[in-house]
């Protein structure tokens, strides 16, 4: 494919939003609207509990607006409806019924004219405990055969399932004979992986502003992935038709994946707001978040069989998680993960056993890889142990095995697959490991400094989107409005949300681009609700740009086709013969006849005469499905120093390639490549959200005082931080763009334990590798180095 | 909620009379940046604020008599930039070079940092290696408590209700001139200490005249390691007492396991701490 020459699309961005750097950007908890009341939530301080009686009237005498279990709807629902109906397990109601499940869950709320009055009124309220239960913390409890059941029975679409040893669901996939794979390899390598629960740690805590209308209806602002699932997940438990809610679309503080799913405390602003008949605010503080969600963790047994050259046979992979007190993805997680661990390499037979289970623990949900960097610690360490076996260069065994250009992609889990058309592995495998100097590396037993150096490798990817061939288990399409106004400006109306990593930047470019309107007279980031929109599913699984942008690119080729129609009528030719150009000094796209560009005409001048005229609006409308979701993929080369008398880990220098087809915006691709490589830092070596055994209480308290991220001090200096694109042009993509967010993570876990082990010759199986750990297992190594020169 | 009333006294004496006055339900405030976190988390409830931030007479770093005194106001970025500090007592500027954030650093005080008295005070530490003396007045009254003896408990001082920390004072000397603090946390800022250290050191011809060390997150209070300034006084500094002390540090310490660090990370980190602000000293 050759390139083409683009007007915006690859150009470094300035920002034109600049709402974001002057403090003007208005989240859901800056609205405010006159009479509002003010909403709290009382959460449980037990884990597992039986609730008998919720009693308020106390609350209500001092003048609060009160809900409880008793007050909510009966529908039992699931607040993440990316899947389709028959594949999604319900399990809650908006306020829990019979009993709590983890400690923090929230059971009765509040509202009333200022905070202080509902927290005052909070205080007011009694609950009637019934039976307790200690809380299942561990996979190990919770399975155990006198476990205390968590549910007795949930949904699977209509269908009603009873709960057996807490198991929330399982899937279990085969492809050919793992067996008969063993059997051909030399050698077979099982281990065991942990990757741990984080928290989304996104700067903006869920918040909700919700109005009842005069006609029934209600308004909603509120920290949200997708607007319209939001819509209609509440059309559902309140029983009201979708045309009388309407929920806008308000720029959202980070979200990391948090907010695919409805946010449980939006539910809760509604059912105040249509019980007090007012508009109620409802803002979540740390604490709140903090039991409000995590990061799925993964137990994972590995076993793979290779032949002596290299080649994979076989592999067998089971995968526990441990979701938590509600189930809200954890099917579709399921299949994602034997998704990204097929897709990683050609292990020719696979056997996947993936079990989800019930704890008392905060719910867990997806997090930006959705079990991608889970998994891929479990496969791209075990893949540099196989290769130390094979005394064979970890980059090679990769190059080898790797999953490329013309096979199979599972993407999304088994139910989509499709072919790989565009793929750069080789290209940043080899030219990464050129500016790693990779050739320089030592194995680990010839260092014995005080601080070792080393460095490792990993690779991983993530889809573009979930769309396949075929229409899966996941709802995928998206759609928008574009119109040129009457100036030649243009209006672009996409319920997609913009997470702040720039996508409405992106589709912006990307209308730009096809209409040659400069990118600064494309509005699209305020204005938009549920109403003025066609359906977005979501802006999860990478698919903003791929998804959403070929979405609007599909519109907005239609809209062009509408233009040069009228055009010719007013240049009386056909719309063929015209030409369609941006004219920077004019800064204004123009039209002309082939050949004669001095008889331009500019769109603001056509769009004028169009409105004058009252020919009508050049606009169009739609939605598209992409039929595919490509690999965008990535590697690190991480170089550590661990200090092996204190057992910190410093990363003086990264190279990061990354695989995203034609970039549309370069410094925001950099930007996200780098954020998530601080976020992989803190997943590697630093944040897990503990529990106390006894009372289930999360230990850090829900506070950011002993709940660390990494910091920029953390981070390599800019100098050190090496990205690299490959060039690579994905044939389905909008411009041959495919996604980033999420792959711009996977790898980065497994590459610093590769080169932890690289500098100290300790493999990790467990994450965060904190200086504790690595000091622990430095003396244990070093005390049985001396047993066993007998010592 | 409960109301608070707020007081700006215009003098030290009305300051002083105010706390006479309302003892236990006054608190102080200087840069806020402890009282305000415990007022939300509900863990004081006084009555009033007595706001002392408005008070010259306690703001300051003076030179005096071969002396150095700090007025409890000085916040931790005056501390970085002061010529005199960093020259005569570099274990002070390291110490506040690692405190917090720049924004914290422009609010938080030396007089708030030791009358909070969290066991992982950072200015704490080196100020006890420095053997700092705090000069507390009342209404009508005066003492001088030298460091060591200031902190009693997790949060407690000997300071009582109606008194006020006005001054932190520490000597011009060759042991204070020659100083190293060390810090491990989480993370490289904004993180609470796991382990502080800070060691004071005068030696001549390889042999050790005087020593002090301090340690931090590791006790209930930040205290002195008196055990092991006793055995290093007088001996020749080489590398085999440096690993002896390395052991004592580690088992004089005094530390919890928590949500942070395990007590025996604590106890080793220590001493790992020790080593190398020994060794910096030392070459
Ligand atoms: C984000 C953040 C980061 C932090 N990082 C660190 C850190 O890295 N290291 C660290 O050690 N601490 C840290 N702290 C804690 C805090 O900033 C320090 O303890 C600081 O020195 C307190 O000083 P202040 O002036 O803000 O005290 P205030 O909050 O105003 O007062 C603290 C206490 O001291 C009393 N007090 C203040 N001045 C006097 C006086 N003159 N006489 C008598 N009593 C007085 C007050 O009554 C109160 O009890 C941090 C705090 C925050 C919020």
């Amino acid at each position: 494919m050759e390139k083409e020459q683009y007007d915006f699309i690859g150009q470094p961005l300035e920002i034109k939003n600049i709402g974001k750097v002057t403090g003007k950007e208005l989240y859901s908890s800056d609205i405010n609207i006159p009479g509002q009341l003010y909403a709290v939530i009382l959460r449980s301080p037990h884990a597992h509990a039986e609730i008998k009686k919720v009693d308020y009237s106390e609350a209500v005498k001092v003048g609060a607006v009160c809900i409880g279990p008793q007050d909510v709807p009966e529908i039992i629902y699931n607040e993440r409806i990316v899947s389709i109906p028959e594949k999604t397990y319900r399990d809650r109601t908006v306020l829990p019924k019979e009993k709590v499940r983890h400690k923090g869950e929230a059971l009765v709320a509040c509202a009333a004219e200022t905070e202080e009055k509902a927290w005052a009124a909070l205080q007011k309220i009694k609950i009637e405990w019934g039976k307790q239960w200690k809380p299942l913390l561990t996979l190990e409890k919770a399975l155990s055969d006198d476990a205390p059941p968590i549910y007795d029975w949930v949904y699977l679409g209509e269908e009603k399932l009873k709960v057996k040893n807490n198991i929330a669901c399982e899937r279990n996939i085969e492809v050919g004979d793992v067996e008969e794979g063993f059997r051909e390899a030399d050698i077979v390598i099982e281990k065991t992986f942990h990757t741990q629960r984080v928290y989304h740690m996104q700067f903006e805590t869920k918040s909700a502003v919700c109005v009842p209308e005069a006609d029934g209806g209600i308004t909603v602002w509120t920290t949200s992935q997708g607007i319209h699932n939001v819509r209609i997940l509440l059309g559902n438990i309140f029983n009201l038709p979708l045309s009388k809610i309407n929920i806008k679309r308000i720029t959202l503080g980070g979200s990391f994946g948090s907010s695919i799913q409805m946010n449980s405390i939006t539910p809760i602003c509604v059912a105040l707001a249509l019980k007090a008949k007012k508009p109620v605010k409802l803002v979540s503080s740390r604490e709140d978040d903090f039991y409000d969600h995590a990061k799925y963790p993964l137990k994972t047994i590995l076993k793979v069989g290779v032949k002596k050259d290299g080649t994979f046979t076989a592999a067998h992979c089971r995968v526990w998680v441990e979701i938590g007190g509600h189930n809200i993805q954890a099917y579709p997680y399921l299949g994602c993960v034997a998704g990204w661990f097929a897709s990683l390499y050609k292990w020719k037979n696979i056997k996947y056993e993936g079990t989800a289970v019930y704890t008392n623990k905060v719910p867990t949900c997806a997090m930006q890889g959705y079990g991608n960097p889970q998994i891929n610690f479990a496969v791209e360490s075990m893949i540099d142990i196989l290769a130390e076996e094979l005394k064979m260069d970890p980059i090679n065994l990769r190059l080898k095995n790797y999953v490329g250009k013309g096979d199979e992609f599972w993407g999304q889990g088994p139910t989509v697959r499709s072919i790989i058309r565009s793929c750069g592995v080789e290209e940043m495998l080899l030219e990464g490991a050129k500016l790693a100097q990779w050739e320089k590396r030592v194995p680990h037993y010839q260092k014995k400094e005080v601080i070792r150096k080393g460095m490792g490798v990993a690779r991983g990817f993530h889809t573009s989107g979930t769309g396949g061939p075929n229409p899966g288990e996941v709802i995928d399409y998206s759609g928008a409005t574009i119109k040129i106004n009457e100036d030649g400006s243009v209006d672009v109306l996409t319920a997609l949300m913009d997470l702040g990593g720039g996508t409405w930047d992106a589709l912006a470019k990307i209308v730009a681009e096809v209409l040659k309107v400069p990118f600064e007279k494309i509005g699209i980031y305020n204005g938009i609700d549920t109403r003025s929109t066609v359906f977005d599913v979501n802006t999860h699984a990478t698919r903003g740009v791929y998804c959403g942008g070929g979405a609007v690119k599909f519109v907005a080729e239609k809209v062009k086709e509408i233009l040069l129609n009228y055009a010719a009528t007013l240049f009386k030719d056909l719309p063929e013969n015209l030409v369609l150009s941006c004219n920077k000094e004019l800064g204004q796209a123009i039209i002309y006849p082939r050949e004669i560009p001095e008889n331009y005409k500019t769109i603001g001048e056509i769009a004028e005469y169009a409105h004058t005229t009252s020919w009508g609006t050049l606009a169009y409308t739609s939605t598209l499905r992409q039929k595919n979701c490509p690999p965008c993929f990535i590697t690190h080369f991480v170089e550590v120093e661990v200090n092996t008398r204190t057992g910190e880990v410093k990363i003086p220098r990264v190279v990061i390639m990354g695989d995203s087809g034609t970039i549309i915006n370069p410094n925001l691709w950099e930007g996200q490549i780098i954020g998530a490589f601080s976020r992989g830092l803190g997943f590697g070596l630093l944040e897990e959200t503990d529990y106390h055994p006894e009372d289930g209480s999360l230990r850090c308290k829900g506070l950011v005082t002993d709940y660390k991220i990494p910091t920029t001090l953390e981070m390599p200096k800019i100098e050190d931080i090496i990205v690299r694109s490959a060039h690579t042009y994905e044939p389905t993509g909008p411009f041959g763009a495919k996604g980033i967010g999420e792959a711009a993570l996977s790898s980065v876990g497994p590459a610093i334990a590769n080169a932890i082990y690289n500098a100290i010759g300790i493999r990790f199986y467990e994450l965060p590798i904190t200086p504790e750990k690595i000091l622990k297992s430095l003396q244990e190594k070093e005390e049985n180095l001396r047993k066993r020169r007998g010592e | 909620m409960k109301q608070i009333k707020y007081i700006s006294p215009r003098t030290k004496e009305e300051a002083l009379e105010v706390l006479q006055q309302e003892k236990d339900r006054a608190c102080i405030v200087a840069g806020c940046s402890n009282v305000l976190p415990n007022l939300k988390d509900k863990k004081i409830a006084p009555q009033i604020l007595v706001d002392i931030t408005t008070l010259e007479s306690l703001k300051g770093i003076f030179k005096k008599e071969g002396k150095i005194l700090l007025g409890p106001l000085t916040t931790i970025n005056e501390l970085i930039s002061s010529k005199i500090i960093l020259e005569e007592y570099p274990v002070l500027t390291q110490a506040a070079r690692e405190f917090a954030d720049p924004i914290v650093r422009n609010t938080a005080t030396v007089g708030g940092n030791l009358v909070t008295a969290s066991p992982a005070a950072d200015l704490a530490v080196p100020l006890l290696s420095l053997d700092a003396i705090v000069k507390i007045e009342s209404l009508g009254d005066k003492r001088e408590v030298n460091l060591i003896n200031f902190f009693t408990a997790p949060g407690e001082t000997i300071l009582n209700s109606h008194e006020l920390v006005v001054g932190i004072e520490f000597k011009q000397s060759d042991i204070n001139k020659n100083g190293c603090f060390m810090k491990i946390g989480q993370r490289k800022a904004m993180a609470i200490s796991i382990a502080t250290l800070a060691v004071n050191l005068d030696w001549k011809e390889n042999t050790i005249n005087q020593i002090r060390i301090a340690a931090g997150s590791v006790a209930p209070t930040p205290l002195r390691l008196t055990g092991v300034e006793e055995f290093l006084k007088n001996k020749k500094l080489n590398q085999e007492l440096i690993e002896e002390a390395v052991i004592k540090v580690s088992k004089e310490v005094n530390p919890i396991s928590d949500i942070r660090a395990s007590e025996g990370y604590r106890r080793y980190i220590s001493g790992i701490l020790f080593k190398r602000a020994i060794e910096r000293l030392a070459n």
